[in-house]
């Protein structure tokens, strides 16, 4: 059976390996986490913060309690882990020279792609620091250092900057390819703030959000007054509207088209402003601008009926009749971004009726050889992950280019998922809340910049990590192998194997608890995450390890047991004693020879580990690795009367660190 | 199935004596499926019986290897070509696979890992019930498809006997009276006036009873052609 693709890393535009990730912060392992993630991801740490994670929206948790939090998951590591991982090799310099014109995530992903395949990449920037609109994210969302932690990353990798460099105003096209480009990817981004012809408009505070947010982001002085409405309902109006009540505005209402329901901005962001006293006015749209001696006094608004027509189509409706006024001392429009084009005069690059740059959206292509438009310039807007998928894709494109002369788009894999839970499973499944993320009280929030979500510790990851499912990762059972003996049939607590011409899982039913491996006679089944021989191997490097003669002690323990990095160790030192330790995902993984290796190792005591049965992921597979492992250990002190094996049972440590 | 049992280790051990180099062959038919020889167990032995061969100052060296069926001499070859001809072998398979491996090794000893027990059925993960004797005539036809041959403990073809007790044989509370499930069988079916009918004794001598058994079928049979020679050419002249 082809093995299938969990929704989450199917939704990330990157293609991320989320489940892999997600595992390996269960066990503790972060630098390698952090290296799956930075695999697809060269903003690691910006995601962590900002990114709009379609990964979570297709948890197959959802359907049970809540999605496991993989942003925050992958914030943790970035955090703990960044700023000590090895800066990564520079590949030398072996092809042509590329230009990036444009320093946000797209235009530095298809850089660091570039500059990893050997070409001689310089990326142009128009602002003062390379970022693009990250630069304008506020800090409280995204602070500086850490944009700046990802930036730096991607720059050491050989990849020159020029800052202050914008394309159409301090050079152009013809003088890159002077200069000897071979390419010249355009990733300019949206930069300018899309307008409002309103009665009234021109009025002094009537402002646009992108100037706005430079000035803010630059530090000068911006002043607005105490009441301001914000027009727009997606997440640059919030950061607007947020970014305003810190700087002292202290009655600041969004104002949109579309319903409360319909408002493009997420969730925690619309919840954020809300708590921060931010208010929401859906379904007004601005009729006309009130004035008091060339100032904004106010904004008289319509009531809009509906905002798409029948075909989906944004197609605003109003009730002329249901008017209302609201006073303000400013009015910010954050009604959405426009490219500039200006870059195409004197070239061949072409532009449509509606001034639009003429592209091939496939091939990246533009109606000049060599120019190539990407990211937001090219789709039009979007967010930080879609931006980095485009960079990978132009990446490609021009690779191809440069190599046989012609524009090849990557291939697209069309994955296999994973589908829905049968009822009957939903219902037998564990419910695990997920981990709060701890957060400043909002009445502290105001105060300043500072970021107001704090961050998970190592226990709060840990056990939120423990949440996944580990969907599609169960058994692969070997048709050659297989007895046939239907021991994995009878005993799945989740009907997750069914008997067709061989024994064959069902992806949506299985939870990989790893039982039927553990009991296969015949060794025919491997799991996803659990090779067959994977405790013996384990056991094998940790006594290769070892300077020491043979342990006497040996502590086998399901990963969730732990609360810390410190507890994953393959040695536990208790007081003059050292054991050692072995890590399992779960005592339904647990095997009775891998308790006859360790005796045969020389080791006389046994602790295994397990989670409260309580809180244990897999209740129904642990009470039965627990029956079977109990007739393997009276086996063994039948046969080795010293030997001393017990079980014990704990709380997971980090359930109880998170609710502390 | 055959429904075998794997042999306490200090029983096997006990066939180890005089050896050192020791192969283990699980049978990955009836003996994997009754979770006494297949490659899960023989490794377990092969783990655990060089441990306990030592507290006893007994040195093994034990590897282990599954095949298909030990019952076909073409499946057990192949993991007897290890690098190292074993001093005994210890088969997992019924009583027919160690029989075979005997059959073949003129200079091998070979010991039984488990006890063979009965042609039988799964009735639950875990529990087998015997189902069949191989007497040789089957008249289930009979007696509604349920066996008094082989799970009588009389084997009497007209029960019950006076020996059943609410459904349980007078032999053991844990046997049921297989008669009184026939006959609740035939009232369930309708056909509980055909119990009427009396069955005459068997001849046993198609079971073990008539001596040691053979099937041949020569329509299965490999014949190998020969050349014909000159006498048979020319008496077909």
């Amino acid at each position: 059976m082809k093995r299938l693709i969990p929704p989450c890393q199917a939704a990330c535009p990157v293609d991320t390996d989320t489940q892999t990730y997600v595992r390996l912060i269960a066990w503790g392992r972060f630098e390698e986490a952090l290296e799956v993630i930075r695999q697809v991801n060269p903003f690691p740490s910006v995601c962590g913060r900002i990114c709009q994670h379609p990964c979570e929206e297709k948890c197959r948790r959802a359907a049970l309690d809540a999605p496991v939090a993989l942003k925050d998951l992958k914030r943790l590591v970035t955090e703990l882990v960044a700023g000590t991982a090895p800066p990564a090799e520079i590949v030398p310099v072996t092809r042509e020279k590329v230009a990036v014109i444009g320093a946000g995530p797209a235009g530095l992903t298809a850089a660091q792609d570039l500059r990893g395949s050997g070409y001689a990449v310089t990326v142009y920037e128009r602002l003062a620091e390379p970022g693009g609109m990250l630069n304008i994210i506020p800090n409280y969302r995204l602070p500086e250092d850490v944009l700046k932690r990802d930036i730096d990353a991607i720059l050491a990798r050989g990849i020159d900057v020029e800052c202050h460099r914008e394309l159409g105003a301090d050079m152009n096209l013809a003088e890159l390819r002077e200069e000897g480009f071979k390419a010249i990817i355009v990733c300019s981004g949206l930069s300018r703030s899309r307008g409002l012809a309103l009665p009234g408009f021109g009025a002094e505070r009537f402002l646009a959000a992108i100037p706005l947010m430079m000035d803010v982001w630059s530090g000068k002085p911006v002043d607005v007054g105490r009441r301001v409405l914000v027009i727009g309902g997606g997440n640059v109006a919030s950061d607007v509207a947020r970014t305003l009540r810190r700087l002292g505005a202290d009655d600041v209402t969004m104002a949109c088209v579309e319903s409360r329901e319909e408002m493009p901005a997420t969730e925690e962001e619309l919840g954020a402003a809300v708590e921060e006293g931010i208010r929401l006015m859906p379904s007004w749209a601005p009729k006309r601008v009130l004035k008091t001696d060339g100032h904004v006094a106010g904004l008289e608004m319509m009531r809009v009926t509906s905002v798409f027509d029948a075909n989906g189509r944004f197609n605003p409706q109003y009730d002329l009749t249901h008017l209302k006024v609201v006073t303000a001392d400013a009015i910010v429009l954050t009604i959405g971004q426009a490219g500039d084009t200006s870059w195409t005069r004197g070239s061949q690059v072409a532009l449509d009726r509606r001034g639009r740059v003429v592209t091939d959206r496939e091939l990246h292509t533009t109606s000049e050889s060599g120019v190539f438009l990407a990211g937001e310039a090219l789709r039009g807007p979007g967010n930080v992950v879609e931006a980095m998928a485009d960079g990978h894709r132009v990446a490609s494109v021009v690779e191809a280019f440069l190599t046989t002369g012609e524009p090849r788009a990557p291939e697209r894999e069309s994955p296999e998922l994973v589908g829905e839970f049968p009822q009957t499973v939903l219902e037998n499944l564990r419910r695990l809340d997920r981990v709060p993320m701890p957060r400043t009280p909002s009445s502290e929030r105001l105060r300043g910049f500072r970021e107001h979500e704090l961050g998970y510790d190592e226990a709060s990851a840990l056990r939120e990590a423990a949440r996944c499912l580990n969907c599609g990762a169960g058994p692969t059972i070997d048709e050659d192998l297989c007895a046939f003996c239907l021991t994995c049939y009878r005993l799945c607590p989740l009907d997750g194997i069914e008997i067709r011409k061989k024994m064959e899982n069902t992806p949506e039913a299985c939870q990989a608890c790893g039982l039927c491996a553990a009991e296969c006679p015949m060794g025919a089944i491997t799991l996803g995450h659990w090779e067959k021989d994977e405790f013996a191997g384990q056991l094998n490097a940790v006594l290769a390890g070892r300077k020491m003669s043979a342990p006497s002690t040996a502590v086998v323990q399901c990963v969730h047991t732990a609360a810390s990095r410190d507890d994953l160790t393959p040695e536990v030192r208790s007081g003059d004693e050292t054991a050692i330790r072995l890590n399992i995902p779960c005592i339904t993984h647990l095997k009775p020879i891998d308790l006859m290796l360790l005796v045969a190792s020389g080791v006389s005591r046994i602790e295994v580990k397990m989670c409260d049965p309580a809180a244990c992921k897999h209740p129904a597979g642990q009470k039965r690795a627990r029956q079977v492992l109990s007739a393997t250990v009276e086996d063994i002190r039948a046969m080795r009367p010293g030997v001393e094996i017990t079980f014990v049972e704990v709380e997971p440590a980090s359930a109880g660190a998170s609710s502390a | 199935m055959i429904i075998v049992r794997q042999k306490p280790l200090e029983d096997i051990l006990s066939y180890l004596a005089p050896y050192r180099n020791v192969l283990l062959i699980g049978c990955g038919t009836c003996s994997a499926v009754c979770f006494a020889g297949g490659e899960k167990e023989t490794e377990e032995v092969a783990c655990m019986l060089p441990l306990v061969a030592e507290a006893k100052g007994q040195q093994l060296e034990v590897r282990a290897a599954t095949c298909e069926r030990v019952c076909d001499w073409e499946f057990v070859e192949p993991v007897l070509n290890g690098d190292e001809t074993p001093d005994a072998i210890v088969s997992f398979s019924c009583g027919s696979g160690v029989n075979l491996i005997a059959e073949h090794l003129e200079t091998i000893p070979v010991f039984p890992g488990t006890d063979t027990l009965f042609i039988g059925a799964t009735m639950e993960h875990g529990v087998w019930n015997e189902m069949c004797l191989g007497c040789g005539d089957c008249t289930l036809d009979k007696t509604f498809g349920i066996c008094p041959v082989a799970r009588c403990s009389k084997s009497i073809l007209n029960g019950p006997c006076g020996g059943s007790h609410d459904g349980k044989c007078e032999v053991d509370d844990e046997i049921e009276c297989v008669w009184v499930k026939i006959v609740e069988r035939a009232r369930t079916m309708g056909r509980l006036d055909e119990l009427g009918q009396y069955i005459p004794p068997k001849d046993w001598s198609t079971s073990h009873s008539g001596g040691a058994r053979r099937l041949l079928r020569e329509d299965l049979r490999i014949v190998e052609q020969q050349e014909p020679t000159e006498a048979a050419v020319g008496e077909q002249a």
